[in-house]
């Protein structure tokens, strides 16, 4: 049994849409796992419903949304927002995939806390993950 | 296809704010051409990009439009734990998805709070009966997610209010889980009657079988008066998760080895039902035959163990799978079998606990003492010792 108290952060890797290239998910959920991480993957082709209703019972502290179709602009938000409406916008949503620059700011004024490209070392998203996660709130305490 | 966008991404990291990580947002004075006007301020004007502590100080939901905001505040800095912890009881047994989640989160890290919201649940549900809990077993690739996602789909047939606690294993090294069982019991997400949750083994089997049987207590208490249990799959920590179960159901495929396999020690000696899955392929016939000739007992109980045969994948038998369990559970109820089950499982438990709480406390006192050689025969001294006065506050207690 581990020590009382101790907090473990839980990560949900999903992707939205149709877009069924799912290397780049694999290899962030994978990379997660072995920096400690208890990850849950959702596979490909959920919708943003399913996300968030997995989001909310798995208990995890990040959503990180993988998408490579172009469809970001439309699913991202619509993540973010269907969490809002859950009262469970305290879970911190990133994303990754092919995402042209000039979307970023246009999905961060959306609530997506921080998008990363292809090619961005994995420590880039664990320091975010570990700046981010005391955001999210640790204790059971429920709206 | 990514040519192009390469030579932009190439500087992302240190340029772009919240284009790295959070730090380079601070960063953001060689910005590229194509900058938006307001990025000058871009670190600080974002909320919660800057700094993770200011991360709701633009968010209009953070703010005082939550009543209940007030009370998870106070129990956050510990004024008011008690608020904190009656919302998640009353959520918890309203059937609340997010309450329920926390709940079970709250057990699984062994927080303070656990026993008393525990108890408080056990007490709201008075003399209703325990929520069954059914246990999958077999081996790695047997269709176990596969299988329990065609069960779930019986079970909502039916209008039975059903759960999942499915179980991967964390890493020894790093800690980490990837929990991937739900990946098959997706198209489930969105029905209220189904609440699918994957747990890490987080280190050990005692206790994760703790962990297991509460978040099995909250699930009970949210209304889910069905759990299906899946585990691992391999070794001997597969008996310790599924003593916590009231039936056993083993899962095996054909061609996955001869008759000997079914014979070995361990996962063959604790299921209530063995399944021949993927009955549709060849050699089903001689894994059935090699089960039924094997001898099978049950644990606790004289009923022989049943030998089904399914496909996953199309949802064949799985009906009668899903009537076969609750037979089961019928008769061992009836029998009494099923209640001297839970005695002992909840002995088992109690057993694990005080050892997990016992090694815990010589591993924070160190009872070899640091540096230097120490003989072993003076280390048992001291447990010994240790021992004896343990034993005697016991008895102390008992008076």
């Amino acid at each position: 049994m581990q020590e009382s108290g101790r907090n473990t952060v839980r990560i949900l890797i999903a992707k939205p849409g149709l877009d069924g290239h799912d290397r780049g998910a694999k290899y962030i959920a994978r990379a997660l796992r072995d920096a400690g991480y208890e990850v849950i993957y959702t596979g490909i082709r959920q919708t943003t419903e399913a996300i968030v209703d997995i989001a909310i019972q798995e208990d995890v502290q990040f959503v990180g949304l993988s998408l490579l179709s172009g469809a970001h602009m439309a699913l991202f938000p619509r993540v973010v927002q269907l969490l809002r409406e859950q009262d469970a916008d305290d879970i911190i949503v990133f994303g990754g995939g092919i995402i042209p620059a000039h979307d970023v700011y246009e999905l961060q004024d959306a609530g997506v806390r921080a998008v990363f490209p292809p090619g961005t070392p994995i420590q880039a998203v664990i320091d975010f993950i570990e700046e981010t996660r005391s955001e999210s709130s640790a204790e059971p305490a429920v709206r | 296809m990514s040519g192009d966008a390469r030579p932009d991404y190439a500087q992302a990291g240190d340029a772009r704010p919240g284009y790295g990580s959070p730090d380079d947002a601070h960063a953001g004075d060689a910005r590229p051409r194509d900058a938006r006007p307001d990025d000058a301020q871009a670190g600080d004007a974002r909320p919660g990009y800057g700094s993770p502590n200011d991360a709701h100080a633009g968010d209009p939901q953070a703010g005082d439009t939550h009543p209940d905001d007030a009370l998870a505040g106070a129990a956050r800095s510990g004024d008011a734990p008690h608020a904190a912890l009656d919302q998640l009881v009353s959520g918890v047994l309203a059937g609340k998805p997010r309450a329920i989640a926390r709940a079970i989160s709250a057990v699984e890290a062994g927080r303070h709070e656990r026993d008393e919201l525990l108890r408080r649940l056990e007490l709201a549900r008075g003399s209703a009966a325990p929520p069954r809990i059914i246990g999958f077993t077999g081996p790695p690739g047997a269709g176990k997610s596969t299988l329990i996602s065609a069960v779930l789909e019986t079970a909502r047939a039916a209008g039975d209010r059903i759960a999942v606690l499915a179980v991967d294993p964390s890493s020894p090294f790093s800690g980490g889980a990837l929990l991937g069982d739900r990946l098959r019991m997706t198209r489930h997400a969105g029905d209220a009657g189904v609440f699918i949750r994957s747990m890490a083994t987080r280190g050990s089997g005692g206790g994760l079988s703790a962990a297991a049987l509460e978040a099995a207590g909250v699930l009970g208490a949210a209304g889910f008066d069905t759990i299906l249990l899946e585990s691992v799959g391999v070794g001997q920590s597969e008996v310790g998760i599924m003593s916590v179960a009231d039936v056993v159901v083993v899962v095996l495929n054909p061609g996955t080895g001869d008759e000997i396999q079914t014979l070995k020690a361990g996962v063959m000696e604790i299921g209530d039902l063995y399944l021949v899955n993927k009955a549709d392929l060849a050699g089903a016939d001689d894994l059935e035959r090699s089960l039924r000739r094997a001898n099978l007992v049950s644990p606790g109980t004289e009923l022989p163990p049943e030998i089904l045969r399914v496909v996953a994948t199309d949802g064949t038998g799985v009906p009668e799978l899903y009537q076969a369990i609750i037979d089961r559970v019928t008769r061992l109820e009836a029998s009494g079998e099923l209640s001297e089950r839970r005695r002992r499982r909840l002995s088992g438990a109690l057993e694990q606990m005080a050892g997990d709480l016992f090694r815990q406390w010589i591993r924070r006192h160190d009872l070899v003492n640091g540096s230097g050689h120490v003989p072993f025969g003076e280390v048992r001294h001291r447990l010994s010792e240790l021992l004896d006065v343990l034993s005697r506050t016991m008895e102390e207690h008992d008076d």
